[in-house]
């Protein structure tokens, strides 16, 4: 809870203590925290260089936060570093803001956190005003940063359902906040280049220079297994994430109008659907399964007897069925109409996958006869 | 358990007449919240420059970045840590700095409002949610 933290603060490090900073000394400050982000950025992890920044600084906490750096301190014991400096105190004395600034971005550096989140936090401690001129001057530099990335792709079930995930942005949006940059960016390290402009296009020039350069490293540092694994976390996380729209569906379809339209599964339609999915050949059936949504997936599991949704989970990864059994979760009870439609849409889709592209005018598909008389007669129902 | 400070405790005091403004408030961080959650967040469109309480804009700001939950949570208390206002000019601001996690993290609106009215205190926010509950019944 953000009052509780603000409250710790305040325990930990006393009031604030509020001096009359001359514009002058107020420069200096954003000037260092600057340089701290350049030499950050420069320096990455080469000690000898954060070392030789160090004698160079003439301000005691700055100086001590590049030596911690240097000396690839542990987070835990960065804190005690500073308090053992004399440059803070514990516990109800007056702290100035500049130093417990230096701490702040120091502990964050070494938890690995990103040299301009970095930035962010450091700013924070001068105040809202100059935060908020220190953000954008960050949104003018990501823009100019230039970190090109190469087309590199992960099969997994992100690569398998980014263009309909992408399909909602504000879904994918939120679901980029609350997987945190680091699982997104090895997630979508496994995707194409043409997506991942698209993904980037749903945040600001900061986050969008943040998940490049984080992709960037996740892929020189990420095994394949382990982005397919990120991007099982990050679909999941997306699946958790209720569509407004649907959400929005849900609410406009209340009291009598729902109690009317929900209705007993039809025995018939359930059989005959069951009857087609245990008729289909399996590879007819994954291809069918791959082209429709986990939404879709979830609706046809509604329209089948036990035995069809062992044949058709049996065809499709473990991920993807985790998914779909989330969603079935999540969902109300569904209509008969809704069922209908469903299992029909279904079956045209199926019936598409046993068409070959070169498919002849007049020429009859191959599709056996009592497969083919099945899908009639679904396709056939109102 | 939440640790408790004289500063921090004199610093957010404010009058019950004071406090009166907070509702219509909450309903306006609120409303604001739930259209970014129909429309999102068009990061390069200067979607919130029309907003004119600073500390909520620059929240809005940070969150258009995809920042994490975390993340916002540690820049937004410092901001309150190191915050000039007092009463409840500082009582908006810390109440602004939840609603701006609320929509980091996609929260509905119930539990946004559950997370912001006790700052009107626990009477005002039983009854909102009181009246909510039985606007939502009939």
């Amino acid at each position: 809870m953000l009052i509780e933290r603000l409250a710790k603060m305040y325990v930990q490090w006393g009031e604030p203590r509020q001096s009359s900073e001359s514009e002058k000394k107020r420069n200096q400050q954003i000037q260092a925290i600057r340089e701290f982000l350049e030499v950050i950025q420069k320096t990455s992890e080469n000690r000898k260089e954060l070392f030789a920044v160090s004698q160079q600084s003439r301000r005691k906490a700055t100086k001590l936060s590049y030596l911690l750096l240097a000396s690839d301190t542990e987070p835990e014991a960065i804190r005690d570093s500073f308090l053992r400096s004399g440059l803070i105190f514990k516990e109800q004395h007056y702290n100035k803001p500049e130093v417990l600034m230096w701490l702040a971005g120091t502990e964050a550096c070494s938890r690995g956190i990103h040299p301009y989140i970095v930035f962010l936090i450091m700013s924070a401690y001068c105040g809202l005003e100059t935060a908020n001129s220190e953000f954008l001057w960050l949104q003018e530099k990501s823009k100019l940063q230039e970190t090109k990335l190469t087309e590199y792709i992960v099969p997994g079930d992100l690569t398998d359902n980014i263009e309909e995930a992408l399909s909602e942005p504000v879904r994918f949006q939120r679901t980029i906040r609350i997987a945190g940059m680091p699982l997104a960016a090895s997630a979508f390290a496994g995707c194409s280049l043409y997506y991942i402009e698209q993904i980037l296009s749903l945040v600001g020039p900061i986050g969008s220079f943040i998940l490049t350069e984080m992709i960037a490293a996740a892929r020189k540092r990420l095994i394949s297994d382990e982005i397919c694994t990120a991007q099982q976390a990050f679909l999941d996380l997306y699946s958790r994430q209720e569509s407004e729209s649907s959400a929005m569906d849900k609410e406009l379809m209340t009291g009598m109008e729902a109690f009317e339209e929900s209705s007993q599964p039809d025995p018939d339609l359930i059989r005959t659907t069951t009857d087609i999915i245990m008729s289909a050949e399996a590879k007819a059936l994954k291809t069918t399964l791959s082209s429709m949504s986990d939404n879709e997936i979830a609706s046809l599991l509604r329209c089948l007897e036990p035995i069809a949704h062992e044949r058709l989970l049996g065809l499709i990864s473990q991920g993807r069925q985790r998914r779909i059994l989330m969603v079935i979760q999540q969902t109300d009870n569904v209509t008969s109409e809704r069922m209908l439609r469903d299992a029909q849409l279904f079956a045209q889709k199926l019936l598409s996958s046993y068409a070959p592209r070169n498919l002849r005018p007049g020429e009859t598909l191959k599709i056996p006869e009592l497969l083919r008389n099945l899908i009639s007669s679904l396709l056939g129902r109102e | 358990m939440i640790y408790w400070n004289a500063d921090l405790a004199a610093k957010i005091r404010c009058s019950s007449e004071e406090m009166k403004i907070l509702p219509s408030y909450i309903d306006y961080l609120v409303g604001s919240a739930n259209k970014i959650a129909q429309g999102g967040i068009q990061p390069t469109s200067g979607q919130f420059s029309s907003e004119k309480d600073d500390f909520f804009r620059y929240g809005l700001l940070l969150v258009g970045e995809g920042l994490s939950g975390e993340i916002l949570e540690e820049i937004l208390a410092v901001l309150l840590y190191v915050s000039k206002a007092e009463g409840i000019d500082f009582l908006k601001q810390c109440i602004a700095a939840e609603a701006i996690l609320s929509i980091a993290n996609g929260e509905d609106e119930e539990i946004m409002l559950r997370k912001l009215l006790p700052y009107c205190g626990i009477d005002v926010a039983l009854d909102t949610i009181a009246q909510r509950k039985s606007e939502h019944a009939d």
